[in-house]
């Protein structure tokens, strides 16, 4: 005899630390399965949109910070090419390999979060979390040497950055490089054989290829079912055409393939950092961009590789000095379209899991 | 084997038990903070001329500047505040001031208990400017000297 049960609701969040912001998963559960999840987004809208029409083009930048405000750098970067491109202003090279510097440092710093608060959410408790935020707060130090700021850096200018890097820079990024490999190791022997995070994320939450694809994922999302696409090689912005990187791919897609191409990304950073730093040019860093900048009435869509996925921003100019249309493609947000298939028939701690393993943040996802 | 995945992982762990800690404890040690960074805004009267570039290129409209000219053609600052309920550091009225009468730096444990205390006239971000100066040998935060309080007097 089968015994059917009445099926119920469970909220996860909006107050809820397994969902990294104010996010609200609506579960339809059968018993212990999940038979469909609604997501309810829009607690942290702050109608950024909006607002950016009203400010110049350069007073946006600082309001790129706080979509995704762990990797604001990349920010602040897709931001000012969208701006670039509209306006036909060209950054010197050095520019250029500042911006990756900056954007690659800002990946690592981006996926030690991720990957920690993934450890944590698969019961792996604070020990990941704490050696990670030690090299990130290198990174953040490395940071605020350079603009000032550690979180909320509003460093990349339209026409460039805003300040070259200053003397103590170069020996703190050589050696913050140096030890990483061995700190990555070490990263790897806490948790890859880890027989918590292998028995709580293998086979959990798996994102078919085509369904990846149709759902526009990018970013590990994407690399972890094992589908090869990176904006960095496939439309190369910046300084990446000239660096040699690999794009870690995964093989079946499920919460660990994430973690894993996550983790090989740290390896891969650090190689295009070291490349960058040897290759860094002299001469200036930017271009000088008069304050209220005019570009000519048109539109603009630039994009790059952030941390998350693929960040674009898409540009409508009147020729007066605002935005007429400011819209942002964040990859948080579009990552989360393919996670009721992901989590329908697993169970509600398997669901935390899989949203972990997605990395958002509810800033960008409102924004 | 199953747990030896763990095993390995206590064992990582165990190495570090021995090592120094990374963290230090805040109000006793002070961290090292660079010159350039964003603590706080610091408005030098001495250097401002009123023009009130800062307030357009502020993206949170948290500056305000009133002035009425002068019969020799400067300017009379009347007013001159900054709205620190609103101002998210972003660093451009900065980067804007042609004067370098706005400079980042200053004190970053400014906290008050009451939140209409953070919006500061130019009496009081001349006292935090003052104090900055005093405990900074009278040197701006991008290096360059200041006058001293007499000097201030002679120039006027």
């Amino acid at each position: 005899m089968t015994m059917k049960s009445e099926p119920f609701v469970v909220n996860v969040g909006p107050q809820h630390p397994s969902t990294h912001g104010v996010f609200r998963l609506r579960l339809t559960m059968d018993g212990e399965k999940i038979v469909d999840a609604e997501m309810v987004v829009g607690y942290l809208h702050r109608s950024m949109e909006k607002l950016a029409e009203g400010r110049t083009y350069t007073q946006n930048i600082p309001f790129t910070d706080r979509l995704d405000y762990l990797s604001a750098m990349s920010n602040n970067l897709a931001y000012c090419m969208a701006v670039e491109k509209l306006a036909g202003i060209d950054v010197p090279e050095r520019g250029q390999f500042l911006r990756v510097i900056m954007a690659e440092f800002q990946r690592i710093a981006n996926h030690a979060m991720a990957i920690a608060s993934f450890a944590m959410e698969c019961g792996v408790w604070f020990t990941p979390l704490m050696w990670m935020f030690r090299e990130r707060e290198k990174i953040l130090d490395l940071f605020e040497m350079t603009c000032g700021a550690r979180l909320t850096t509003n460093y990349v200018r339209i026409g460039g950055v805003s300040f070259d890097i200053p003397p103590e820079f170069m020996p703190a990024a050589r050696a913050l490089l140096k030890e990483m490999p061995e700190r990555i190791a070490e990263y790897e022997a806490l948790l890859m054989e880890n027989e918590i995070i292998l028995a709580r994320s293998r086979d959990v939450g798996v994102l078919q290829p085509d369904l990846a694809i149709a759902s526009s994922a990018s970013g590990p999302v994407l690399r972890g079912s094992g589908v090869m696409w990176d904006i960095r090689k496939a439309d190369p912005y910046a300084a990446y055409d000239r660096l040699e990187f690999d794009i870690p791919v995964g093989t079946c897609g499920d919460c660990y393939d994430r973690f894993l191409v996550r983790m090989e990304e740290l390896r891969q950073s650090v190689r295009i950092l070291e490349q960058a730093l040897d290759m860094l040019p002299d001469g200036p860093a930017s271009v000088n961009v008069p304050l209220a900048l005019r570009p000519p009435a048109g539109e603009a869509y630039a994009r790059i590789e952030a941390p998350k996925g693929e960040l674009g921003f898409y540009l409508v100019s009147d020729g007066s000095p605002h935005p007429h249309r400011f819209h942002i493609r964040s990859p948080s947000y579009i990552n989360l379209t393919p996670l009721r298939d992901m989590v329908v028939g697993l169970t509600v701690p398997d669901a935390v899991i899989t949203l972990g393993s997605i990395d958002i943040v509810l800033g960008e996802v409102d924004r | 084997m199953y747990g030896l995945g763990i095993a390995k992982g206590m064992l990582m762990t165990l190495r570090h038990l021995f090592r120094r800690p990374f963290t230090i404890q805040y109000p006793e040690e002070v961290r090292h903070v660079p010159p350039r960074a964003r603590t706080n805004l610091l408005w030098f009267d001495e250097r401002c001329t009123g023009c009130s570039t800062c307030a357009q290129a502020c993206p949170d409209g948290c500056i305000l500047v009133a002035t009425s000219p002068r019969e020799d053609g400067s300017l009379n600052k009347d007013r001159y505040e900054i709205d620190f309920r609103l101002c998210m550091f972003c660093g451009l009225c900065v980067e804007a001031c042609p004067y370098e009468a706005i400079q980042a730096g200053g004190p970053f444990d400014d906290a008050v208990y009451i939140f209409d205390d953070m919006y500061r006239d130019k009496h009081a971000l001349t006292r935090m400017a003052q104090a900055y100066l005093e405990s900074h040998d009278y040197t701006y935060p991008n290096g360059k000297k200041a006058p001293r309080p007499g000097q201030l007097v002679a120039m006027k």
